[in-house]
């Protein structure tokens, strides 16, 4: 019996080792298993030392043990791995970073939209904001010619899906959607 | 040899279940049915078996039954028997089985079933 206990003091060592220790209830069971395989190699006629010899070979050796035991025994559930699970710490950090990106690309557009402050009426306040809901005629639209901001209002839409838009003075100007930056919001004080 | 061990896995869980819906038994007699009672086809080891137990007693499919002394030591030795919905799922698993086993066998004709 203390070759048992030594056998499974080394498995328990190998198994804490591998960052698994194994139950003291299948520990005990292990000892049943061998206990019964012994017993086995006693009734076929080995004497006591090499049937105790061959059910440890059985068992294996207390690494590979240890090895299949982790491989196939479920991990507990513990409640703050459950909660750091790495799906929804990647899914947070997207979050975060799309959150990051849109608060840029919010202060990007407002910063472009001040320059084209001067060109409306002194007294008239602009504000340039990002799209809420769909383009309407009327609509005063900031957008890019070349490397210029631009002012302008909205006509409709060309059947090719380009936005129609006109400047004071001007006839009607085709502009690809990517171009635009952002509706204006005029705010009369 | 990785697939077929894969394989014989995936059947275990309804062989040990028809075993212990039998009588109920300790880890080691459970092992050494399946092996007599497959011609060593099914030698589970260790590192398989109570693995599986315990999985099979976390979904309520066996429980402990009993516990009685292991001979000449103080440690109580658990015996496993099957629930009622253990027998549900051996039911089914057979099924499952009596129809695949007749696929392979039409495919396969008799000599390879």
């Amino acid at each position: 019996m203390r070759e048992l206990k030594d056998y499974l003091v080394r498995l328990q060592a190998e198994a804490q080792t591998q960052g698994r220790p194994i139950p003291g209830r299948m520990l005990g069971e292990l000892s049943d298993h061998w206990e019964g395989l012994r017993d086995r190699y006693r009734a076929e006629g080995l004497d006591d030392a090499s049937a105790s010899r061959k059910a440890f070979r059985d068992l294996g050796e207390p690494r590979t043990l240890a090895r299949a035991l982790k491989a196939d025994f479920p991990e507990p559930v513990v409640f703050w791995r459950r909660f750091f699970r790495p799906v929804p710490v990647a899914a947070t950090l997207l979050l975060l970073l799309g959150w990051t990106v849109n608060s840029f690309a919010f202060s990007l557009v407002s910063i472009q939209g001040r320059s084209v402050e001067p060109r409306l009426s002194p007294g008239n306040h602009a504000l340039v904001e990002k799209w809420r809901g769909p383009l309407r005629p009327e609509d005063l639209v900031v957008f890019m010619d070349g490397d210029r901001l631009m002012l302008g209002i909205v006509d409709g839409w060309s059947p090719d899906g380009r936005l129609e838009v006109h400047r004071n003075g001007t006839g009607p100007i085709l502009v690809d959607p990517r171009l635009l930056m952002g509706r204006v919001v005029l705010r009369i004080p | 040899m990785a697939q077929k061990s894969q394989f014989l896995k995936g059947c275990a869980r309804t062989l040990v279940l028809k075993v212990l819906s039998e009588k109920p038994m300790y880890g080691y007699e459970i092992a050494a049915q399946l092996s007599e009672r497959t011609a060593n086809v099914f030698e589970l080891g260790q590192g398989t078996l109570y693995p599986m137990l315990y999985s099979l007693e976390k979904q309520g499919l066996i429980r402990v039954e009993r516990e009685s002394k292991a001979p000449g030591t103080a440690r109580k030795r658990l015996y496993y028997g099957v629930t009622a919905k253990g027998r549900a799922a051996l039911r089914e698993d057979s099924e499952t089985w009596s129809t695949i086993s007749r696929g392979m066998r039409l495919v396969l004709g008799d000599a390879h079933a």
